[in-house]
């Protein structure tokens, strides 16, 4: 029992937060790491008044 | 008058406000409806997925956690994780390819993309009844919900609470439509966290609530939910989270916003902070549905849990901020609904297809003229709300992302798909979503039509013209490889020189003089 539930109830409703937050956080890493080599310079900016 | 009534039309008049701010910002077309492309990561963010959330998750959501338990998380499950497969999936790529396309529309990047006439004009049909199936729901509900909470007759509450949208939508465009969306994703889930943390306090913490949940009845803990009604029932779970987890990356008034963004980079720090919203949002009033019933044994309306359990929390103040984040919910969504209406009208019928030599300044003002006709038109027939109606309403979501997501994402993930694929895409994903959903299969009807679309996609692709090497290249640098982009498609994507339809048309032109020759 994790927080008086069956703990896959509690695995299958409220472990998705982290879970999610985690991956972002991954994704996050591996974006950087992509923008980092790219150069998006002709896409920035060029159209703001 | 009323605290609550005080509170609401203090937020009308503040949405008012923000539309007349940024009514001088907005000076082009591109302006009025993308926001000049120069949204940051944090408006991104919130205008992204306080579109995505409509008034269902403080009324819909809260009743179906009270009916069957904690099992109702995994409609939230979809839901919080869609923000990140939409932003990383799609996000910097069509960023990119809209912008060397030149387009301001979702249909007409889709025409570009896929070189074919055919497909904006499909794209047109599907996306016009959509959206107008979409925002007749959307206006529906934001009339039921301001007579529940407010006690105001439906139709002076439709024409006081959609007019404030119409308003704010129809004098700011993009810019005002993001920013009223910033101020009321922050409303919603500073409102839900605020209940949220006192309710569960007040049962005594989440152990607590557990506890007094399995001594009334244990199955409302169960993965299966309250009486076991889904034991094994995986396909319902698999539906339940897909639809949201996929779903968005196929709705138009969605994958706009990518669009909007203020450059590709913005993309990584926008998926941040849509993650950290969605979590803090989504579960909350999934979970104040099952506080409720331990709070609110003996509720007469379920869809009332959150906002019995704000008076119960809250002063009288508090509270009304608390239904003013239920119709902020509801107004983000119109607006953006609204927006793209104007959008598809101004630039995908008129300016590419009745008048192409229209000025900037006809388009805006053809975009309001549309906004307003389908505001005033819709809430007319709202008021009347004709039988079967609302039978129409409940088809949008699941055609439009049916139709849409597998050309979206094929767009900029697969170079070989072509005009072909993504007709039989939209047609057969869309129509079978369609069938599915009127002969009573709602439930699987989403899973249903996703499968079919994505493999019409496929096979339709193998016939057909083939994708140009004008286009893969372009595709290529939307994926930021090193494309060797051919000179005249490289000057369509500078708007200071010329559109992009000039410039295909002119290498068109000139591939055929040189053949003649």
């Amino acid at each position: 029992m994790i927080f008086g539930m069956p703990t896959v109830s509690f695995l299958a409703f409220l472990s998705w937060p982290l879970t999610f937050t985690v991956t972002a956080l991954i994704i996050y890493y591996f974006m950087a790491k992509q923008d980092a080599l790219t150069d998006d310079s002709e896409f920035e900016g060029e159209v703001k008044h | 008058m009323r605290i609550e009534v005080i509170v609401l039309f203090a937020y009308f008049i503040g949405m008012i406000g923000v539309g007349i701010y940024w009514n001088k910002r907005a000076k082009s077309s591109e302006d009025y409806m993308l926001g000049g492309r120069g949204m940051g990561p944090f408006i991104t963010a919130l205008t992204l997925q306080t579109t995505a959330m409509s008034g269902y998750m403080f009324m819909g959501g809260p009743a179906l956690a009270y009916s069957i338990g904690w099992f109702a998380l995994f409609y939230a499950v979809g839901d919080a994780g869609g923000g990140i497969v939409n932003i990383a999936v799609m996000g910097r790529r069509m960023r990119r390819l809209s912008q060397l396309l030149d387009c301001i529309s979702p249909i007409e990047y889709l025409e570009k993309r896929y070189e074919s006439k055919k497909i904006k004009v499909v794209a047109s049909v599907i996306t016009i009844f959509g959206l107008a199936g979409y925002i007749l729901a959307q206006f529906l509900a934001a009339g039921k919900t301001l007579a529940k909470l407010f006690d105001f007759p439906l139709a002076p509450a439709l024409i006081i609470g959609v007019g404030v949208i119409l308003f704010y939508t129809f004098v700011g465009g993009y810019f005002a439509v993001a920013w009223t969306d910033v101020i009321q994703g922050i409303i919603m889930v500073s409102a839900v966290i605020g209940i949220l943390i006192l309710s569960v306090n007040e049962i005594g913490g989440l152990t607590a609530l557990n506890t007094k949940l399995a001594a009334i009845d244990p199955t409302y803990l169960s993965v299966w939910g309250k009486d076991l009604q889904y034991q094994g029932a995986w396909g319902v779970i698999a539906s339940a989270v897909l639809i949201y987890l996929i779903g968005y990356v196929g709705l138009p008034h969605v994958v706009i916003k990518h669009m909007a963004m203020e450059s590709p980079k913005a993309a990584k720090t926008t998926l941040l902070y849509a993650t950290v919203w969605n979590q803090l949002f989504i579960f909350s009033p999934y979970i104040l549905g099952i506080c409720g019933i331990i709070l609110l044994p003996n509720i007469a309306d379920k869809e009332m849990v959150i906002p019995d359990l704000a008076f119960m929390m809250f002063p009288g103040f508090v509270a009304a901020i608390v239904l003013t984040a239920i119709m902020s919910a509801i107004m983000s969504t119109v607006a953006a609904l609204l927006l793209l209406t104007g959008t598809v009208w101004s630039i995908d019928l008129y300016k590419r297809g009745i008048n192409p030599g229209a000025s900037d300044k006809q388009v805006v003002f053809m975009s309001r003229l549309s906004i307003f006709v389908v505001g005033v038109v819709g809430i007319t027939i709202a008021i009347l709300n004709p039988p079967g109606i609302f039978m129409l309403v409940i088809f949008s979501f699941g055609v439009m992302a049916c139709s849409f997501m597998a050309p979206f994402f094929c767009a900029i993930w697969w170079r070989k798909a072509n005009a072909t694929g993504a007709l039989a895409s939209m047609v057969l994903g869309g129509g079978t979503n369609l069938v599915m959903t009127a002969m009573g299969y709602g439930d699987s009807a989403f899973f249903a039509g996703a499968i079919v679309s994505i493999i019409a996609m496929i096979v339709g692709s193998q016939f057909g013209k083939k994708t140009t090497p004008e286009m893969i290249a372009l595709i290529d640098k939307a994926a930021a490889k090193n494309a060797k982009v051919a000179p005249k498609l490289q000057t369509a994507s500078s708007k200071h020189l010329a559109s992009e339809g000039k410039a295909i048309a002119q290498f068109i032109r000139s591939r055929e003089l040189t053949t003649t020759c």
